[in-house]
């Protein structure tokens, strides 16, 4: 299987993945009637839109040279990766946070769908961080990571207390 | 209240979703061995049984010191990750695999019951990665992870070849 995407596209599919959780976070926050979890989702909100600009930043940051693969993945693993993670991203009967929230969700689906989301970022972004050398900032999809495994934490305690 | 995991414990619950892991593949090769996927199944639970190996390896060499978690994660957040992930909500230790697999007939909701668990995996030794320092086998971790992402492309590949 021959690479699909360029550097370039990857850190854009990034943003989307941070723009779609982003808006997730506030639809689910504005119909959230409890003030806890409410701020609980906006402050989640607000991370991923921190996550977003790294992302965005990074993208700008990219060399004409570096938007191709080659010097990033060597043995191609990563865009393997990455390209199954896309393929297998959304099948059949999977809730994704681009689906439009009814309003009558339960908090309890609204987390379980917000952690599915999680799960999906870190390994995407697991993916994306073999091919991001060190010099392009790999450190700071590493931090990314580790904050979306914190959000993990965050959602699953919150599920543990319904 | 809350519970609390040592180095010691993770480790043995790594090596418990390995051998669900195993058992899980074992078993849904023997109810599709007529599939084609037979063989593959077969091959990904050796993997997971190799896996399972690695970390009980690791576990047998912490020392002492560093059995308690101040040692390996001074923050403490990997821990609490590590904690939630293994609360029962994504991994359920007791749960077994092969009842999982009850009622279920056909091989892309095997495939994709698999994908799901790999990504738990995946999820679960990413915090654990991140909690192990380079001396005590940080790189088998990633190796491991490494693995697991090689089967779930496997997994996926298999997955687009059935839609």
């Amino acid at each position: 299987m021959g690479p699909k995407f360029n550097a370039n596209e990857v850190f854009e599919m990034a943003e989307e993945i941070e723009r779609n959780a982003a808006k997730f976070y506030r639809q689910a926050a504005d119909s959230s009637s409890d003030n806890q979890t409410k701020q609980m989702l906006l402050d989640l909100a607000d991370m991923e839109d921190g996550h977003q600009k790294t992302f965005a930043q990074m993208r700008e940051q990219l060399t004409g040279q570096e938007t191709g693969w080659s010097i990033f993945d060597p043995d191609n693993l990563s865009v393997q990766y990455l390209q199954a993670m896309a393929d297998a991203r959304g099948y059949e009967g999977k809730i994704t946070p681009t689906t439009q929230l009814t309003g009558s969700e339960t908090l309890q689906e609204i987390l379980e769908i917000a952690l599915n989301s999680e799960k999906e970022s870190v390994f995407f972004y697991f993916g994306l961080k073999g091919l991001v050398p060190a010099r392009a900032g790999g450190d700071k999809v590493e931090a990314i990571i580790k904050e979306e495994l914190s959000h993990i934490t965050t959602l699953l305690n919150k599920l543990k207390s319904l | 209240m809350s519970i609390t995991f040592n180095a010691f414990e993770i480790f043995e619950m790594a090596e418990q979703i390995e051998r669900n892991g195993a058992k899980f593949y074992r078993t849904a090769a023997k109810a599709f061995k007529d599939s084609g996927i037979a063989q593959t199944l077969l091959e990904l639970a050796d993997m997971e049984d190799a896996h399972e190996k690695v970390f009980a390896d690791m576990r047998k060499q912490l020392s002492e010191k560093r059995r308690g978690f101040m040692a390996f994660d001074p923050e403490n957040q990997m821990a609490l990750y590590l904690q939630a992930m293994a609360g029962g909500r994504v991994f359920d230790m007791k749960k077994d695999p092969a009842k999982q697999l009850a009622g279920v007939d056909n091989v892309a909701d095997i495939l994709k019951m698999a994908i799901d668990a790999e990504k738990d995996s995946i999820v679960f030794y990413i915090g654990l990665k991140n909690f192990v320092p380079p001396k005590a086998g940080k790189d088998r971790v990633e190796a491991i992870i490494n693995e697991e992402m090689g089967h779930l492309i496997l997994l996926t590949l298999k997955l687009t070849v059935l839609a």
